[in-house]
């Protein structure tokens, strides 16, 4: 039993797998929560008056979301370019 | 067989095919709205539309249909039409008794375990491939839901400690915006991946009828139209008890804990369907919504719902298997014809009405959304 599966998913595409799985799941999640971390500390700096802070936030957070656009946009792409 | 026989077997195949597709798109529904609904990040009739139309459209994203159903599980060269025909009803039948009783369980697995019932009853121990069912079937089945459970468990984990000292408020809006793009994304996936299968099996039973021939291999237009139509109406139509099941019942589910669960979710299936493994995306929700679930606190997840729902994975392949053998059985007694499956379908449908089909059209709508 234990032969056959190892036959069927290696060790190595299994360490891929995971490695693949973490990066894509916990990146998604760093990339959204950065993006409302930086949205809201924002605003909280535009509040106080701290246009600098808040541009610089402003800027964050618009790479956050670009990184997330990213990540769904390959996700797009990998969608459509599912093997058969 | 006659002329006139194969074809009504070929339109009975056709219309079974697509009520699984609709059996498939309801059932599944869960998978993309549940966390949306539960959040609230959309209302319910409106969570539902959305995931039917990207559904559709996923249908038509990626035509690379698979040419032959449950390849390298059972001996693709001795499925008939009729071993099609009772693997499918075999499916339907396992989709609708969890349906009932509000468990997600994968219609993936279903159809293969209805395939190799029917499979085994024609055939044999011979014709099945064991090696193919524990690789394709059962390694994915362990491997998709724990990893789908980790990376949740991780991902809630990272977003509570990035997002502490934030005002709730923003913090809920945000990741409610953010269950949009991954609902999307899971209904869109969905609509390629389980499109194809209802695609694969109609374009078998018009090749095996001689409609298409097998040396040029195509998928006609009306069978794309027709296979992302049921999946679309069937997600429409919504399986709200597993909807209430994967989105109520297992976690009292907050917006971050559901946008972990449906990214993660996405995400696993990304990497996994990446490597080639064919996977239910159904376990990996399910298994995303436990860990999100468990990172708050594991008291947070009520073990006894998610104990019953691994049971019916449990159960999915071997109940599945012998419904399809059963039906494959009934239709031998009527002999090699149309008769068997037309009878099983008549009396199938007459079976649906009288249980009242119309209770997974409408009722519970309310009920969720309340």
């Amino acid at each position: 039993m234990t032969l056959l599966a190892t036959t069927i998913i290696t060790g190595d595409i299994l360490a891929k797998l995971l490695i693949g799985a973490f990066a894509a799941g916990l990146g998604v999640a760093l990339a959204f929560s950065l993006l409302i971390y930086c949205a809201d500390r924002a605003g909280a700096f535009r509040r106080e008056g701290r246009s600098a802070a808040a541009a610089a936030c402003q800027v964050a957070s618009a790479m956050a979301l670009a990184a997330c656009l990213a990540i769904v946009a390959y996700g797009l792409l990998l969608i459509a370019s599912k093997p058969s | 067989m006659t002329g006139t026989s194969t074809d009504i077997l070929l339109v009975v195949v056709v219309v079974t095919a697509l009520a699984f597709d609709f059996t498939n798109g309801f059932h599944d529904t869960a998978n993309a709205v549940a966390t949306t609904i539960s959040t609230r990040a959309l209302a319910p009739r409106v969570a539902v539309a959305f995931a039917a139309i990207l559904n559709f459209a996923g249908a038509f994203i990626s035509l690379r249909v698979a040419t032959t159903i449950a390849k390298g599980i059972v001996a693709t060269g001795q499925i008939t039409t009729t071993i099609v025909f009772a693997g499918l009803i075999g499916a339907i039948a396992w989709n609708l008794l969890t349906w009932y009783r509000g468990l997600p369980s994968s219609s993936s697995h279903a159809l293969i375990g209805g395939l190799i019932g029917a499979v085994l009853a024609a055939h044999g121990t011979g014709a099945v491939q064991g090696a193919g069912v524990l690789g394709k079937v059962v390694l994915p089945a362990l491997i998709s839901p724990t990893l789908a459970f980790l990376v949740a468990w991780g991902s809630v984990l990272l977003a509570y400690r990035i997002l502490a000292h934030r005002h709730p408020g923003t913090v809920s809006r945000g990741f409610r915006l953010g269950q949009l793009l991954s609902s999307g994304l899971l209904s869109l996936s969905h609509g390629t991946n389980d499109g194809q299968k209802t695609m694969g099996v109609i374009t078998l039973a018009l090749v095996a009828h001689g409609s298409i021939s097998a040396a040029h291999l195509h998928v006609p237009l009306w069978v794309i139209a027709a296979a992302a139509s049921a999946m679309g109406l069937g997600t429409y139509a919504g399986g709200w008890r597993i909807i209430k099941t994967t989105g109520m019942r297992i976690i009292n589910m907050n917006p971050a804990q559901g946008f972990a669960a449906q990214g993660s979710g996405a995400a696993v299936i990304l990497a996994v369907s990446h490597f080639g493994f064919p996977i239910s995306t159904t376990h990996v929700i399910n298994g995303g919504v436990i860990g999100a679930g468990a990172a708050k606190r594991l008291s947070a997840v009520r073990w006894g719902v998610a104990a019953n729902i691994v049971l019916a994975w449990l159960l999915t392949l071997p109940a599945a298997a012998a419904a399809g053998a059963a039906t494959y059985g009934i239709t031998r007694v009527f002999g090699h014809g149309a008769a068997g499956p037309l009878v099983i379908s008549l009396a199938g449908v007459a079976a649906l009405l009288a249980a009242g089909v119309r209770l997974i059209v409408q009722r519970p709508v309310e009920e969720v959304a309340r």
